[in-house]
């Protein structure tokens, strides 16, 4: 029996539609000093972040590009251009945006979202976040919600405190790039005991050409807090290669709860490279839910680092891999103090030679005792052209631990198949309500909206002929 | 049994010894520049041990040749000496041939051992190995199979540290054909200070369609300093297979624990009986009874000075 689902097939004129390339202001091609100076310089920052970038990009010149995981080779790093800002206007009314701008967050469903069921939006549109607001009634609690770049400016004390913290600029050579030449992204603040009910959040636009988005979050939950972050992003297809090297901190204080959501779309030119570390203190508690459906090849492990007792990690991880894609993702969870919990669930789909890769890591320190953490990672192909790797690591230093590790790589069962024909269902559209339920547990943690647009998304995705 | 031939020969380094069941053509065995050679006839059925001399250094490769239809068992000894060594053995299995191969190692806690194994499965061959590493301070084997179409793979690897051993086990399970099977069990004790290091990796190449193929790594924690690293890995480019693999690392369960001692059991004794129940179901795997005696011998040998 021959299938045939089509992942992301209708990219082109859902997201991958462009704008005209109009800047104020961008750095000439390739990367050197004078294009972080001249970064640093138009963001008028205080002298130390300047020192931080010049000391990253040193770091990044000196290292070279991991062998391991995805090819890397087909990156021309003289061909990207490292900021590129579309306007001067940063505003809080999306009236005010260009209109060609406009249309596109249009046309994506932000302003729409925003209104329905989202507490704060960040647009970001090649370097610069150019919409930004958050709900009054929130800004009156206390919490801060702004681009990276304001938070730097009005919360210098409070950025400085941990920006570089959790990832340091020499931790791999990717976030020694972003560190050197990072442009918005998301600060956010949540005060103690302040509980947002309704998701952040914020959509990362590439539009131009051979651009790298090199976007910058910190997230600081402080104690007992609860905040859920959702993040997405698009780019138009080009035949050339661009480049997203984004870095993520989350913070989570005593007792906190950060929820950070990623629906990761971007075309299939964009290489995805992301380092994303939280830690966790005295029973705070970190999800990670991460899906990756677009870029041409991902490297992205979501990390939770458990400091103190009672902390908890969750980790998510979706894939899906089509022609030309590899997604190696997954995650890691370390275990530093007694009684920490953490569970990893990845769920992979490769096709029309796709690859997806699991990547994991398990580690429990010593004296870390009482620990508890379990990892399944089931991958389905649908096909025999495309590829499934796990590489799970487990590293166990404590002997009063529990740890377990699963996983499972097959096709879709042909009884599973024939049975939902047999109630009537068409090959296709049994095909995706089997993909859909592989992934159920994915989406059924997703806020409403965002699991009927993403399971609108996978069905469209698995709209095919039969051959 | 028919008339069958018992033969010892001494090579140097290896005292082969033989015992030819059907009493076909004999095995031939030669040593060149390149190593040691041992070819089994097609068809020949029998079974034959080296006992590997660790008295003086030893870095030779053996190369082992199956003939079709061909059924050996192999078992290797490393059981007594006090030098260091590293063996290279490189076997291939012709069409619907069968190998049994049993690997103990028991040396004393302060060698260093290295085996290096490839193994290449013919047409239809099966290729089972049940290793028990016990000895050595420092541990290293590195196994890789290769099958070919319809061929079979069971390899089953039981290590038991204590003091400051270290081993380190790679193993590679590779499905370059259709219709193949394979099925890997790790399983390890560490006690006191031990470590380990267990990477292993499923691969099934494009051309690997209708594989059923497992992988598991399963480790007991018996001490807080012992330490434990394992990476079940799997490579799959074929999509009409069955692929799995597990790995765990605990501890004794305190409730297993409880329960025994409430029933008048030692609290060391209890240990045991636990620990042999983790072990268990994979000595059941094991259908020779004397290969089980000797598993369980040696890990009650073993036992008794870990405490």
């Amino acid at each position: 029996m021959k299938q045939q689902v089509l992942i992301n097939e209708n990219y082109k004129e859902k997201y991958g539609f462009a704008d005209p390339e109009i800047s104020v202001f961008k750095t000439g091609k390739g990367l050197n000093k004078s294009v972080v100076e001249a970064i640093s310089n138009r963001k008028k920052e205080p002298e130390w972040m300047l020192k931080l970038r010049l000391k990253a990009l040193e770091e990044f010149n000196k290292r070279s590009v991991p062998l391991w995981g995805g090819n890397l080779s087909d990156i021309n790093f003289d061909e990207i251009t490292y900021y590129f800002d579309p306007s001067d206007k940063k505003t809080q009314n999306w009236e005010e945006l260009p209109d060609n701008i406009k249309k596109t967050f249009d046309k994506l469903g932000i302003p729409e979202a925003e209104k329905k069921f989202l507490g704060g939006v960040g647009a970001q549109y090649d370097s610069e976040v150019l919409y930004h607001k958050l709900r009054e009634d929130l800004e009156k609690k206390g919490i801060i919600f702004l681009d990276t770049d304001t938070g730097l400016k009005e919360h210098e004390e409070l950025f400085k405190k941990w920006f570089g913290k959790l990832v340091p600029y020499n931790d791999n050579k990717f976030a020694a790039l972003n560190t050197a030449c990072w442009s918005g992204g998301s600060f956010i603040y949540i005060p103690p005991g302040v509980k947002v009910d309704v998701p952040l959040q914020a959509y990362f636009r590439i539009n131009a050409k051979n651009v790298g988005q090199f976007e910058r979050t910190l997230i600081i939950a402080d104690k007992n807090s609860e905040v859920t972050y959702i993040e997405g992003c698009s780019a138009p297809v080009y035949s050339s290669n661009s480049l997203h090297a984004a870095v993520v901190e989350l913070v989570a204080l005593e007792g906190a709860k950060i929820r950070y959501t990623t629906i990761q779309n971007w075309s299939n030119d964009v290489y995805n490279l992301v380092t994303k570390r939280a830690f966790a203190y005295k029973n705070a508690s970190v999800e990670w839910l991460d899906a990756n459906t677009g870029s041409r090849c991902t490297m992205k492990f979501p990390s939770v680092y458990m400091l103190e007792p009672g902390a908890k990690a969750d980790i998510l991880s979706i894939a899906f891999a089509g022609k030309d894609q590899h997604q190696d993702a997954g995650g890691k969870v370390l275990h530093f103090a007694p009684n920490t919990t953490s569970r990893i669930i990845s769920k992979s789909i490769s096709k029309d030679g796709g690859r997806t890769t699991y990547r994991g890591l398990v580690q429990v320190a010593k004296g870390a005792t009482g620990v508890k953490t379990s990892t399944r990672c089931d991958a389905l192909m649908l096909d025999e052209k495309s590829r499934s790797d796990t590489y799970p690591t487990m590293k166990i230093e404590e002997q009063d631990v529990n740890v377990s590790h699963e996983a499972f790589v097959g096709k879709v069962g042909e009884e599973q198949l024939f049975y939902m024909m047999s109630r009537g269902l068409k090959e296709e559209e049994a095909m995706a309500m089997i993909i859909l339920g592989f992934i159920s547990e994915f989406t059924r943690e997703l806020p409403m909206e965002y699991a009927l647009e993403f399971n609108r998304l996978m069905q469209i995705n698995m709209e095919g002929a039969i051959g | 049994m028919k008339n069958s031939i018992l033969k010892t020969e001494n090579f140097g380094t290896i005292l082969i010894t033989s015992n030819n069941i059907d009493n076909n053509s004999d095995i031939d065995i030669s040593r060149d520049k390149s190593g040691l050679q041992i070819n089994f006839p097609e068809d020949y059925n029998g079974k034959i041990k080296l006992d590997f001399d660790l008295s003086k250094e030893i870095n030779e490769k053996t190369f082992i040749n199956l003939g079709k239809n061909s059924h050996v068992d192999l078992s290797e000894e490393r059981i007594n000496g006090n030098s260091n060594y590293s063996s290279d053995i490189e076997i291939v299995l012709h069409e619907n041939s069968k190998l049994n191969n049993l690997e103990i190692q028991n040396l004393n806690n302060n060698l260093t051992n290295i085996i290096n194994k490839k193994i290449i499965c013919g047409k239809g061959s099966t290729f089972s190995r049940i290793m028990m590493c016990f000895g050595s301070k420092t541990n290293k084997s590195n196994i890789n199979i290769n099958l070919s179409e319809n061929s079979e793979a069971e390899d089953i690897e039981l290590f038991f540290g204590n003091e400051s051993q270290e081993f380190e086990l790679n193993t590679d399970l590779i499905h370059s054909e259709n219709k193949s099977k394979g099925n890997v069990i790790i399983k390890g004790i560490l006690i006191d200070k031990a470590k380990c290091n267990s990477n292993g990796i499923l691969k099934i190449k494009k051309e690997g369609q209708k594989t059923n193929t497992s992988l598991s790594e399963h480790i007991l924690l018996l001490s807080k300093d012992a330490k434990a690293q394992a990476v079940p890995a799997l490579e799959i480019e074929a999509d009409d297979v069955l692929a799995s693999h597990s790995a765990s690392v605990t501890q004794i369960d305190g409730d297993q624990l409880f329960y025994l001692t409430t029933r008048g059991i030692t609290e060391k004794e209890a240990k045991k009986t636990i620990t042999l129940g983790f072990l268990q179901s994979t000595i059941d795997k094991i259908n020779n009874e004397q290969i089980k005696n000797q598993f369980v011998n040696m890990f009650e040998e073993k036992w008794k000075q870990s405490n």
